[in-house]
């Protein structure tokens, strides 16, 4: 995924001033930077949010993301992890989460496979929803119905298991999770980008999930753009010295 | 007189319509009487002064009774064409399609009906059509015919009253329990779907039935005007479901007075959907008589082009310790307008009374129309009673969250809808519920963004 | 936000009837009508919120909050919505009912007389 020179503007004034970055398969960007700096902004224009318009090029496998709808940008393979994941009462989750498996992409399925049947899809769903220690009961709510914030992480989480987008963005995930359920939502992340090079542009302010989630490369964003490329040496940096 | 052959009065009603509607049938006096008394009611009550336009009803034009070999037939290319295309779209087998679009007369529902007779009929539970039980049970019907919908209670009443024919009765003794939902399909020999149904149930003392009248796919009906009754007696201790769903064509005003009356610890639900019609008029009443008495109403209404669909609940408190909960969901789209009318009352007798009513509204698009007009007359200081309403479009946020899952707008706006009529449609009958996702998807479409 | 504040004594009553008409986009309104219904008094009160076609991004709510002192207290509350834009969050609710006994009962527990705990919450209640 290549971003050039993204510029948004949000009522008139000029919230991103230009990011430029490279993504590939398999690798893991952290973003890091204080409040207002723009970083929920990238993700939203990323993702294609009505309220953010983006100017300059997104590319995945070259083609602009930033001239399709929400949806197709999904479809295309880019994934948002939502900070305040939104309540849709009586959609069921599980439904939900089926329709999601059926429009992903055929070509994850490995070349014998075909695309499971609506009973092994159930049955996998339940393992890795244990796997998540999220509570059965809830993929039987509507959707993020009641759901702590906790469990709405989660949730965002399984349908990036289930959706199995190429790149995935999260916004800020850290907020509101235990030790535990950090680790388990970071090991999730990392299987996909272990085994299917999920390539991740992880937004966050605290470096505890990047314990577990090992970034590449670090990014250290302000003003709305990068301003400085680094390592795990520039996250210890800004944990001592902040931004 | 050969009562299989096809019969139809003249257009238009008048004294000797309704005698001869009797003699065809060949009623009891009381029952003759009866229609005589209501049509003169009826011409004298005015329409009502409140609600949707009524201008386009000629009564004139209708023929009050219409009896073909079975039942209603109706040429199969006079069926619109949007009908036909629906039932495609639902996958309605082809017998089936005809049933419902009024060109055959009876669904071939005996293998079911058959065994399901028999094991209620071993209860001592009485299920059939009104004629019929008019005929084998007189008594029981004149103890509680027009007991709580009277013919002057209103116009429409008053002429379901005098030309009334077809409908369910039920009578289930104490202490039974039907397992089963009881549906009007498995009525045969019957017209179904009739312009002027009157039904009648009793549940006596500790008893329990579920009664489901009507279907999600829509009905192609000929005749204008639809102006039934349902009157239900909840005894002591007992409990009665009734779910309708009502998806008439849009040519249908559909004008309906339901009403129960409860006992003591007694338990009423209406389960009402509402989809098509012209125009509806609908807002089933529970009257909690007795005390501890228990009412539900929940309400759903879709109105789209062309459709003014009013509706909503009543709950009378006369005793003390009584509660009652309406849900109502209503949509707007493609020009529709939904109306939810509403009276909660506490009579000054009634105390400790509880009650909450929840209305919501979606208005799909900037052309459709949402009203909300409750009633609430507390007279009895001892009483909590809830009340409330919003209305709003579809959410921007969860647009988007579903496009981000990768949704397309029409989708996920249908996914939306969907769930916000979750709450009723978890309560009908399965094949309904999935039925029902699929009209409306189908409905959302239509909308053109 | 317009709040209006009444008190009906005893055999007295207080009608209300109200409507707020909405024809321009950006309006954001919360109407807030409370009532203290003593035994024997009548509170009605109708209010009508009209939203207009083609408004855009519109915001009311109304609520009515009554609360009825003794068994012979009555009110009559009819909120009322017509609405015609869908850019719009419109609502209202109306709550009718006693005081809360356990407030009461707390008030009771710190050495107030029933009379003076309930004269307190009422009074809590007006504010």
């Amino acid at each position: 995924m290549e971003l050039k020179n993204i510029r948004v503007k949000v009522g008139g004034e000029e919230i991103l001033t230009g990011v430029d970055l490279v993504l590939n398969p398999g690798e893991v960007i952290a973003l890091m930077g204080p409040n207002g700096s723009g970083k929920s902004t990238l993700a939203y224009s990323l993702a294609g949010h009505p309220n953010y318009k983006a100017s300059g090029e997104a590319l995945i496998d070259g083609e602009d993301i930033l001239k399709m709808t929400a949806d197709q940008r999904t479809k295309k393979g880019l994934m948002l992890i939502s900070q305040y994941p939104v309540e849709i009462p009586g959609l069921k989750v599980r439904s939900f989460l089926w329709q999601m498996y059926k429009n992903r992409s055929q070509k994850l399925e490995t070349s014998n496979k075909k695309k499971k049947s609506l009973t092994e899809f159930w049955l996998w769903l339940n393992k890795e929803a244990e796997k998540l220690e999220l509570k059965p009961e809830l993929l039987d709510r509507g959707l993020n119905e009641g759901f702590s914030g906790g469990e709405r992480k989660k949730l965002e989480v399984l349908q990036m298991i289930v959706f199995a987008p190429q790149y995935l963005v999260v916004d800020e995930i850290d907020s509101g999770l235990d030790v535990d359920a950090l680790r388990i939502i970071a090991e999730a992340m990392v299987k996909e980008v272990k085994e299917r090079k999920m390539g991740v542009l992880i937004i966050t302010h605290y470096s505890r999930i990047l314990n577990y989630l090992k970034p590449d490369r670090v990014a250290k964003f302000g003003k709305g753009k990068i301003e400085k490329w680094g390592d795990w040496k520039l996250v210890e940096d800004i944990e001592t010295n902040g931004y | 007189m050969d009562t299989n052959a096809a019969f139809r009065t003249n257009k238009g009603l008048n004294k000797e319509v309704v005698n001869i509607i009797s003699q065809r049938k060949n009623e009891p006096l009381w029952m003759t009487t009866f229609r005589q008394q209501a049509y003169e009611i009826f011409l004298k009550k005015p329409m009502p002064k409140w609600g949707p336009d009524l201008s386009g009803i000629d009564f004139d034009e209708i023929y009050y009774y219409v009896k073909s070999k079975g039942g209603v037939e109706n040429d199969w290319k006079d069926v619109p064409k949007e009908i036909r295309e629906t039932y495609d779209e639902l996958g309605i087998p082809e017998a089936e399609k005809k049933y419902l679009g009024g060109v055959k007369a009876q669904y071939d529902s005996e293998i079911v009906y058959g065994s399901l007779k028999q094991t209620i009929a071993k209860d001592g539970v009485i299920f059939c059509g009104m004629d019929e039980a008019l005929a084998k049970y007189p008594k029981l019907v004149k103890e509680y015919l027009g007991k709580l919908v009277p013919p002057s209670d209103n116009k429409f009443a008053a002429l379901n009253s005098a030309v009334w024919s077809g409908g369910s009765f039920i009578y289930v003794p104490k202490n039974v329990k039907v397992d089963l939902p009881l549906q009007a399909y498995f009525r045969i020999n019957e017209a179904n779907f009739g312009q002027f149904e009157r039904t009648l149930i009793i549940v006596d003392e500790g008893a329990f039935v579920h009664y489901v009248e009507g279907c999600t796919a829509p009905i192609y009906s000929a005749d204008s005007l639809h102006a039934a009754v349902v009157e239900i007696f909840v005894k002591k201790g007992a409990r009665c479901r009734y779910t309708t769903i009502q998806n008439w064509s849009t040519n249908v005003y559909n004008l309906v007075t339901k009403r129960t009356k409860v006992e003591e610890n007694g338990i009423m639900e209406w389960v009402d959907g509402n989809m098509g019609s012209k125009v509806t008029m609908k807002y089933p009443a529970v009257i909690l008589a007795g005390k501890g008495a228990r009412g539900e109403i929940l309400s759903m209404t879709v109105a789209g082009k062309g459709q003014t669909l009013d509706a909503g609940g009543k709950c009378i408190h006369l005793a003390d310790d009584t509660s009652s909960r309406i849900i109502s969901k209503s949509i707007s789209l493609n020009g529709g307008r939904s109306s939810y009318r509403g009276l909660i009352s506490v009579a000054p007798e009634a105390k400790r009374v509880k009650t909450k009513t929840v209305c919501d509204a979606l208005i799909v698009d900037n052309i459709s129309r949402s009203d909300t007009y409750p009633v609430n007359k507390v007279f009895n200081g001892l009483a909590t009673v809830e009340h409330e309403a919003t209305v709003s479009k579809i959410g921007e946020e969860q647009l988007f969250y579903l496009q981000s899952r990768g949704f397309s707008q029409d989708e996920a706006e249908a996914m939306i809808v969907n769930g916000f009529v979750e709450p009723i449609a978890k309560e009908l009958p399965m094949e309904y519920s999935v039925e029902l996702n699929r009209l409306i998807n189908l409905q959302m479409r239509g909308s053109g963004g | 936000m317009i709040v209006k504040k009444i008190k009906i004594l005893k055999s007295k009553s207080e009608t209300l009837n109200d409507v707020w008409e909405f024809n321009k986009s950006g309006q954001k309104e919360e109407i807030l009508i409370k009532a203290v219904v003593e035994d024997g008094g009548f509170f009605e009160a109708k209010g009508m919120f009209k939203i207009a076609k083609g408004v855009k991004d519109v915001d009311v709510f109304l609520r009515y909050r009554v609360l009825l002192l003794g068994e012979n207290s009555r009110a009559v509350v009819e909120p009322q919505l017509e609405i015609q834009s869908n850019d719009i969050k419109a609502g209202h609710s109306a709550s009718i009912g006693r005081v809360d006994e356990q407030q009461v009962f707390y008030l009771m527990s710190r050495g107030l007389s029933r009379q003076k705990a309930v004269e307190l919450i009422v009074e809590a209640f007006l504010k």
